[in-house]
């Protein structure tokens, strides 16, 4: 249980900070470095200690499809591996397993450039786009976009400090103009934001996009006003599973003393937000730009072509 | 009892007291008690502005000025950073690189500036790691303490005894090497023996070998983010290097100790003129810790003027005439003294009693090593409490930011057996070189 708890506080900070693209990277990385450093003691200690940590990470709180998607790959992998019946047993596990880490990295970096491709032919001239949480595939596209000579302008819709100072670093470090309006003033600028460009955690099976805290409220807004809200997403962030709960339990509870008047009072504050897909324009995808209607058409493909998987990946 | 010996004493028995107590600021109580001295007709102004010691205050002033212009140009995260990843997540690596790390830095840097970039990162990294954090934190300060006890600039109390007394850099590293070294070297194996099981190595543990490496990675992101200009980094280095060298050197350049330390800032300000503002470094300078200096510098001169501390340092000559029972007393009332004072009040009132002491002592009396075991009863005293030090204030605040809580109990039953152990081999080198 404390590894459970350590693993999901760590994906959550992860996620948080840097996104989930991110986070897969880094997933990926460490558990090469992880069986790399791993002394087992024979076969039977490799396989339990290998399903205890697909257990630990497919039961994180909230599950990160990204991370989830991989480990079912390397769990078919290991499942390939046990049943070709190889002489070294477990050392030739381990070589499967770094070798498909391997491939997914390729894979991963390829799919990024896809979804970059897409996104930057949605960048006209002059446009002003309006951009909130931190997702490196819009950052992706911006700057692709920025190398590609299109003149174009960005407004930064401000959320807490640390990550907008992250996006306004990278933002800076690349050259691309910005300006910054804080996100409850977005009313103020709505007519010059010609598009909005948004990333996503996932796509559950209510057809919500779990996203940023504060990007319902920005998608709505546009959504109104009829500008061009997008979202962009790997069709592998898809949730192909029930989802556990309608409830989000990521509410994070603060309470402070304002020491010129000594005011307790309590601060909510939510990781996240859950957005109707049906708010949303457009989805990019790898596989292009997507409207909502093929968006779930292709959610809903997904989600029946794993239905044996969902039975044995979580029949616990 | 004379009455101005009388009133001299109220007024350093109730600051002291409220000092210990915490019912004020130690600086707006010290500097209080200063100015009743003058009111009250102990010590004119004259004799107040004397009784300050220009050369402490003048080397702090220039080593917070240089440590916070090295810390903003972020070469400690990056320090730090590199570190964990060599470490790998291994606990037993993280444990020994970290302790020794903190003692190296500790001893050149100040054991406080040294808990508050280190503390934070190893916290993090035990905490994430589901390791017992509350042994690393007491880990790191006992280090910390031990570490700045070997120099002049490592421990305010160190400052103090190495200006009154004219003890240069390489006094304090030349005599503290040896018993520091000592007490270090027992304190590693005594704490990785008694605690391997916290330590033992995770190579056989799959998820755990995997949440050390994805900690690490978070740690690259969260701490290794500061924008590093390397111009300003070589700035500083180079500055620090030079006024260390210019602390080795002191005896040459016949120049005062605090002189060199101003000097160095002073350069690293014009050098840095673009990347740090003069004003925000001022800013940053603990001035309330320095009026807690110069308050306590008039009140210990209120008592040696009424002559209080020309009796004390008669009554502990008169306890016994064995030189090493001296020092022992020294040591351990230091010791002991330290563990729920403020170790700079207790060491600036002894410094005068020490300079009446070595007086009766007979001449061919090694009386230098009054000021060692002063030094070291202060410096590793104030690890065995969590109040002992302000690094091991300093350092609970920011494992507590960092989620790791650690009660007194917990605290004092690993840091007090060990401030024991430390003040037993200290001991032991006074038995050996007397």
């Amino acid at each position: 249980m404390p590894y459970q708890n350590a693993t999901s506080q760590l994906f959550l900070s992860i996620e948080n900070e840097v996104g989930t693209t991110r986070l897969e990277r880094m997933v990926l990385t460490s558990l090469a470095a992880a069986i790399h450093d791993f002394r087992e003691k024979g076969e039977e200690d490799f396989l339990e200690q290998f399903y205890e940590l697909l257990e630990m990470v497919k039961n994180t709180e909230p599950r990160i499809a990204l991370v989830i998607d991989r480990f079912y790959h390397i769990w078919t992998v290991l499942c390939e591996a046990k049943n070709s019946k190889h002489p070294e047993t477990h050392l030739y596990w381990e070589r499967q397993i770094l070798e498909a880490l391997d491939r997914f990295h390729k894979e991963s970096k390829e799919e990024r450039k896809a979804i970059t491709r897409v996104g930057v032919e949605l960048v006209k001239e002059g446009d002003v786009i309006l951009i909130h949480s931190i997702s490196t595939t819009v950052l992706d596209v911006l700057l692709a976009s920025k190398r590609a000579g299109k003149k174009f302008r960005v407004i930064v819709a401000e959320q807490e400090l640390e990550k907008t100072s992250h996006l306004i670093e990278v933002l800076t470090s690349n050259k691309i103009h910005f300006q910054v309006v804080p996100e409850y003033m977005l009313s103020h600028i709505e007519e010059e934001v010609t598009k909005v460009l948004l990333g996503g955690v996932t796509i559950n099976n209510t057809l919500h996009v779990v996203c940023d805290a504060g990007t319902n409220a920005i998608v709505s807004e546009f959504h109104l006003s009829k500008t061009a809200v997008y979202l962009f997403i790997s069709t592998r962030k898809f949730s192909l599973w029930e989802t556990r709960s309608q409830q989000h339990h990521y509410k994070v509870s603060t309470t402070r003393l304002r020491s010129c008047k000594e005011i307790e009072f309590e601060r909510i504050k939510f990781s996240h937000d859950r957005v109707s897909l049906s708010l949303y324009d457009k989805v990019v995808t790898e596989k292009g730009v997507m409207t909502i209607g093929e968006i779930t058409q292709l959610y809903k493909e997904k989600f029946n072509e794993r239905a044996s998987w969902r039975e044995e990946f979580f029949k616990d | 009892m004379d009455l101005q010996l009388l009133v001299a004493l109220s007024i350093f028995s109730v600051a002291l007291v409220t000092i210990i107590l915490e019912f004020l600021d130690k600086s707006l109580v010290a500097m209080f008690g200063a100015v009743l001295m003058i009111i009250l007709g102990i010590l004119n102004f004259d004799e107040a502005i004397g009784a300050i010691n220009f050369e402490t205050l003048g080397l702090l002033i220039g080593m917070m000025i240089i440590v916070d212009l090295v810390n903003s140009s972020g070469v400690f995260s990056w320090v730090n950073v590199n570190i964990a990843r060599l470490t790998g997540g291994r606990p037993w690596l993280i444990f020994f690189v970290f302790v020794l790390v903190t003692a190296l830095f500790s001893t050149f840097l100040g054991n406080v500036t040294t808990v508050l970039v280190i503390v934070p990162i190893v916290m993090t990294l035990t905490k994430g790691l589901g390791l017992n954090s509350k042994l690393f934190l007491v880990a790191l300060i006992l280090f910390a303490i031990a570490g700045g006890a070997m120099s002049l600039i490592g421990d305010p109390s160190n400052i103090i005894i190495g200006s009154a007394a004219k003890l240069s850099f390489n006094d304090f590293i030349g005599h503290q090497i040896i018993p520091v070294s000592a007490v270090m070297t027992v304190l590693l194996l005594i704490l990785a023996l008694s605690r391997w099981e916290a330590l033992r190595p995770i190579a056989g543990n799959l998820r755990q070998l995997f949440i050390s490496h994805l900690l690490i990675q978070k740690i690259e992101q969260v701490f290794g983010r500061q924008e590093i200009s390397r111009l300003l980094v070589v700035k500083v280095l180079f500055v620090l290097f030079l006024t260390l060298l210019g602390f080795i050197f002191q005896d040459h350049l016949n120049l005062p100790i605090s002189v060199i330390s101003l000097t160095g800032a002073l350069v690293l300000l014009i050098a840095t003129t673009k990347h740090a503002s003069i004003r925000e470094t001022l800013e940053k300078v603990e001035w309330p810790t320095l009026f807690f200096f110069i308050g306590l510098f008039i009140m210990v001169a209120g008592l040696e003027k009424v002559g209080l501390l020309e009796v004390v340092g008669h009554g502990i000559i008169g306890i016994t005439d064995s030189y090493l029972i001296l020092l022992l007393i020294v040591l351990w009332t230091a010791g002991f003294v330290s563990m729920v004072v403020d170790n700079v009040p207790f060491v600036t009132i002894m410094i005068p009693l020490i300079f009446q002491i070595q007086t009766s002592l007979p001449a061919d009396t090694n009386s230098q090593l009054l000021w060692w075991a002063l030094s070291l009863g202060a410096c590793l005293g104030g690890s065995g409490s969590p109040i002992g030090a302000s690094a091991n204030v300093v350092s609970i605040g920011l494992a507590e930011k960092a989620g790791v809580s650690i009660s007194l109990r917990e605290y004092l039953k690993i840091g007090f057996p060990m401030t024991v152990l430390m003040l037993m081999v200290a001991s032991l080198y006074f038995v050996l070189v007397v």
